[in-house]
């Protein structure tokens, strides 16, 4: 395959006017990596995260070859693709959770805000922030609903007040969907609430520390209907201020939610493109077959 | 490109798809042979003929709302994707064009019905060339679409979406063959409505034909063919 799948239709028409070269810092998120805000993405229509050449071994095995992708400001990308066929190993490349696999080796290059996060003096916790994730299962931290927000912006020290700490907790619930349900349980454990709650407290928990891409590795597979579709119109809402790759083995759930999809096969990206385009005329035989289950 | 129904891992998803594709031919059959017999009916003014397509339209409308009902059942089952969503969509709008077929030919027979179950008027005189000459093109171009269809063969259906500026030509030449005869002979003014009327439910179907075309090469490519409105000759009906 020699498609360049790292072209992004408009991406050359570079509106000048719409960049603030000197944007005001806000030290609140401010890592010492890159400042989020330096360069405003979504308006010059530049890829915040580019994969190029990517290959993932896990020890001998090949699991991704080559895999070159754009994630861009303000959408949804999802990765489908049969199980086995690496996008989960991508998606963990994007935050660097792969390093704690052993025998896990990563070239080619992954850039944030055209910074290489695989660079030697790249820290990782900080990335995480910025890059957070949602995983399959939820898994709030077995203490209170306002602590399993407020434990992140508080390690790091993104907070000076009561109050403020008071705002992100309500701030991140609101955006998650959750604070109706919650706002008079504050003190009750994360782990008795539903799945489906769990799960968006999962996501309050990753917005609080305000990341500028969020990584979703199946994150309905345990829901059910009513929380999956909760789960999708929090995603559609997320999307306005954040970037998000979503890992799924629902092809519905990847039509409905995403503006771009990747397909997988093998380790090997077959085929990106515009979500409708990829489930209404796929350009490659291989994802036409995988989304029409005429596959093997 | 061809038809192929064992395609799926889910093989209960290929009898659904071939049992439409089926139904489809079934009707198309059953539609292609009501324009027949219609046109049949013009020819040799045939009342009894004309009865028996009339209730024979209600046979294609059944043919129609059991399609629907297959359509529905398919996509809400299945959610289809890729070519299955495009075979689906594209069988459900060719279901919807052969019925309006079905109901041109239906008004070809009423108007056979109306103008010689009277008395009063002079229909047996008015030519019939240029009506059975358009007849025989929307029922070669109507047939030629439905064999697209049935063999998903893109170089047909390209080759039907321009027969049709061939037929709107024949539409025309008729219409003013048809003014000379009305100013050259006193006519029944009612009768040559008619006649007006019936040429234009064969251009129609010509139309609706067209429409299949396109709609097969929809299925195949994704990507419709432009679509010729500015060449239809219902827009400049009386043009040279």
């Amino acid at each position: 395959m020699s498609a360049d799948f790292t072209k992004t239709p408009g991406s050359e028409q570079i509106n000048m006017s719409a960049i603030d070269l000197n944007p005001p810092q806000k030290s609140l998120f401010n890592f010492g990596f890159a400042h989020p805000q330096a360069t405003d993405y979504a308006a010059i229509g530049l890829p915040r995260m580019k994969c190029s050449k990517v290959s993932v071994h896990y020890g001998e095995k090949l699991a991704v070859s080559d895999a070159s992708l754009n994630i861009m400001p303000n959408e949804v990308l999802a990765l489908i693709g049969p199980s086995g066929c690496g996008k989960s190993t991508l998606l963990r490349c994007l935050n660097r959770m792969n390093d704690t696999i052993p025998g896990c080796r990563v070239s080619g290059k992954i850039t944030l805000d055209d910074e290489d996060i695989y660079a030697s003096d790249t820290e990782v916790v900080p990335l995480r922030v910025r890059v957070g994730m949602v995983f399959q299962k939820p898994n709030p931290f077995p203490k209170n609903i306002y602590d399993n927000i407020a434990m992140a912006p508080r390690l790091h020290g993104l907070v000076s007040s009561k109050a403020e700490m008071d705002a992100i907790v309500e701030n991140s619930l609101r955006r998650a969907g959750l604070w109706h349900e919650v706002k008079d349980n504050l003190k009750q454990s994360g782990t008795s609430l539903s799945g489906g709650q769990q799960q968006r407290l999962c996501i309050a928990r990753t917005i609080a520390v305000n990341p500028e891409v969020i990584l979703m590795d199946e994150p309905c597979s345990a829901l059910d209907p009513i929380a999956t579709a909760k789960i999708e119109q929090l995603i559609d809402e997320l999307r306005r201020q954040y970037s998000i790759v979503i890992v799924t083995h629902s092809m519905q759930q990847a039509a409905r939610v995403s503006q771009r999809t990747a397909f997988f096969h093998l380790g090997k990206i077959i085929e990106v493109g515009e979500t409708e385009q990829i489930f209404v005329r796929p350009r490659e035989e291989l994802t036409e077959r995988y989304i029409t289950g005429t596959f093997g | 490109m061809t038809n192929s129904f064992d395609r799926h891992t889910i093989h209960r998803f290929d009898e659904e798809l071939q049992a439409l594709y089926f139904q489809v031919l079934e009707m198309g059959e059953l539609v292609l042979n009501q324009l027949c017999l219609a046109l049949e009916s013009v020819k040799n003014k045939d009342l009894t003929l004309a009865r028996r397509i009339i209730d024979r339209e209600r046979v294609v409308n059944e043919m129609e709302v059991s399609a629907d009902t297959a359509v529905c059942a398919i996509l809400a089952k299945r959610s289809p994707k890729g070519s299955d969503l495009r075979t689906v969509l594209s069988t459900s709008k060719i279901v919807n064009n052969l019925e309006r077929i079905g109901d041109e030919a239906a008004k070809l027979a009423n108007f056979v019905n109306y103008m010689h179950s009277h008395e009063d008027g002079d229909a047996s005189n008015f030519p019939l060339d240029d009506i059975l000459r358009l007849g025989g093109a929307s029922s070669e171009i109507a047939q030629l679409s439905l064999d697209a269809f049935e063999r998903l063969d893109g170089e047909q259906a390209r080759r039907v979406i321009e027969f049709h500026r061939t037929l709107d030509q024949q539409f025309q030449h008729g219409l003013h063959h048809l003014m000379g005869f009305l100013q050259a002979e006193k006519a029944n003014v009612s009768n040559a409505v008619s006649q007006v009327m019936m040429m234009k439910a064969l251009e129609r179907i010509g139309g609706h034909a067209q429409r299949i075309a396109e709609l097969v090469v929809f299925q195949l490519e994704g990507e419709e063919p432009r679509h010729h409105t500015q060449d239809m000759a219902q827009d400049f009906p009386l043009e040279e």
